[in-house]
């Protein structure tokens, strides 16, 4: 991690070279993040460009309080959200019928066995609340560690734990309800 | 015994396993590469803003030099203006018949 450290600094000054290398470290990272929150190819692509083009530019604002990863899967997360609430707003100015919905996607690393189930999966994480969805994409998507995903959300290990309970629980409420609705 | 929708919930909360890391097309670092480059172009470097503030500080002094001069100018014209019209009522005055 220490040469993560020494990778960031490079960039601030900079070196090209430190910036692909940053790239190639951290561009699965923040793509898979983007795309558990859009889920669309598209915007999570956007989503990740910002994202690096703000690394590059706040490299130099770096202050090794917290580690690389977790600074820039904190950019990640914010960078997220705020496409989502432009999306809402623009679909909100635009009266369209679209909604942001996001149905019927398909993450490009599903197993195809699990495909189906796992459409009905993000659905439902798309109707989780903000800080309960954070909690669960880092924990069970991007499958980091309850204390890095508390250091991302800059709140308590314990505090994370309680929002995957709930969010767990909000998760099969809402699928229970998905499965009845189905047979009607 | 489990029933259906409880099979469906659990298979359905499951589905996650053995995910893969989704990743961004090949062109992307180029991209961000391009964008970089754009948003540079439209910084406007120090030396730049040291000219245009020079630019700004003498635009500024001219004008108050100008401003400055015209006041003093206004000012000698009314003083003419007033010995003028004192020097018309001393005229008036010496029409005056009821004096």
């Amino acid at each position: 991690m220490e040469n993560h450290h020494q990778i960031l600094s490079s960039v601030a000054d900079g070196d090209a070279k430190a910036f692909r290398s940053l790239y190639d470290l951290y561009n699965g990272k923040v793509f898979n993040t983007a795309i558990s929150y859009l889920q669309s190819e598209q915007d999570a692509e956007e989503v990740t460009q910002d994202v690096f083009t703000s690394i590059y530019r706040n490299a130099g604002k770096f202050k090794g309080q917290a580690s690389v990863s977790t600074w820039i899967y904190r950019i990640t997360v914010n960078a997220s959200l705020n496409a989502i609430k432009k999306k809402k707003r623009n679909t909100f100015l635009s009266l369209s019928s679209f909604e942001y919905d996001a149905p019927d996607f398909d993450h490009p690393g599903i197993v195809l066995e699990n495909k189906e189930n796992a459409r009905a999966l993000f659905k439902a994480i798309n109707a989780l609340p903000g800080n309960q969805k954070t909690a669960f994409i880092l924990s069970f998507i991007e499958d980091l560690q309850r204390q890095q995903v508390a250091d991302i959300m800059e709140t308590s290990l314990k505090a994370v734990e309680s929002l995957l309970q709930r969010g767990k629980k909000n998760l099969r409420n809402i699928l229970e309800k998905t499965y009845d609705d189905r047979r009607i | 015994m489990k029933s259906e929708k409880e099979k469906w919930v659990n298979s359905v909360m499951g589905s996650l396993a053995g995910l893969q890391r989704a990743k961004p097309g090949p062109d992307l670092f180029a991209k961000i590469e391009r964008e970089i480059v754009g948003q540079e172009g439209k910084i406007i470097s120090m030396s730049q803003l040291r000219v245009a503030a020079a630019a700004a500080i003498l635009l500024l002094a001219i004008n108050v030099f100008l401003l400055n001069r015209y006041a003093k100018s206004e000012t000698t014209s009314t003083s003419e203006w007033v010995s003028e019209v004192d020097s018309d009522e001393q005229l008036i005055s010496n029409y005056n018949l009821y004096e």
